[in-house]
């Protein structure tokens, strides 16, 4: 489920914020919150770029999880980030338009448990920097990671000891 | 704006012919509408509102 983060980053797309000078909130992967300013700032993007998978829950990129809430668009991280144990090898990000003009961007990647004990994936994340200023109006601005997406898989998966599994992950428009 | 019962879709006007293929292309109706009425008409048309829904699927791979 798309977050309040990527709402309100949506919605600034309709004003030109000049730099440090915040507008709407958004709230960090620790769940401060901060206000949106420049979009266009070095590293910040308002859109979906292209990511890495992190195990790191306070770092931008994609992450696995084991938390089983029904996603909310005031979710600001995942419920539980898994840190350790996994590796993905393959990590393709590909976009385009569906046959109804609908935008799309689409993750696969392929991951294997490296550890000694079976992992159960549930949910997962797209965290990413959004140049936001301490207060509304205010001038600290800087990079903020936040979740901009996060959803549960139709169907948990066990991924046992050294094996692989295929995730993937698509955010889209419709009309 | 004076109330007239003339329909847009026999005006000789050209701004207003234009006001009538918008809605009528918008609202996907062939139905004309007097000149006080165009407002209200464009005020109705539904707005297009951009959804996003993500899915997430994970499965077994043979490596």
């Amino acid at each position: 489920m798309i977050t309040n983060n990527f709402r309100n980053l949506s919605k600034c797309l309709l004003a030109k914020s000049s730099i440090n000078k915040g507008l709407l909130p958004c709230k960090d992967v620790n769940g401060t919150t901060y206000y949106i300013s420049n979009l266009y700032q070095s590293n910040s993007y308002p859109y979906t770029q292209t990511q890495a998978f992190t195990l790191s829950s306070t770092s931008a990129g994609v992450s696995l999880g084991i938390g089983t809430t029904q996603p909310s668009a005031a979710d600001y991280n995942l419920e539980s980030t898994i840190t350790s144990g996994l590796s993905v090898g393959i990590f393709n990000v590909s976009t385009g338009m569906d046959e109804n003009d609908g935008v799309f961007v689409k993750y696969e990647m392929i991951v294997n448990n490296t550890s000694s004990s079976p992992i159960t994936v549930r949910e997962v994340g797209i965290k990413q920097p959004i140049y936001a200023a301490t207060s509304q109006g205010g001038s600290s601005s800087a990079n903020r990671i936040c979740l901009i997406d996060r959803s549960l898989f139709d169907q948990p998966l066990t991924i046992a000891a050294g094996e692989y599994a295929l995730v993937t992950y698509i955010l889209k428009t419709s009309e | 704006m004076a109330k007239s019962k003339a329909k847009v879709i026999v005006s000789n006007e050209q701004w207003l012919e234009d006001i009538a293929d918008a809605v009528r292309e918008k609202t996907q109706t062939n139905k004309s509408y007097r000149i006080d009425e165009i407002p209200e008409a464009i005020m109705s048309i539904p707005d297009v509102n951009v959804k996003y829904t993500s899915t997430a699927t994970i499965v077994p791979y043979d490596n």
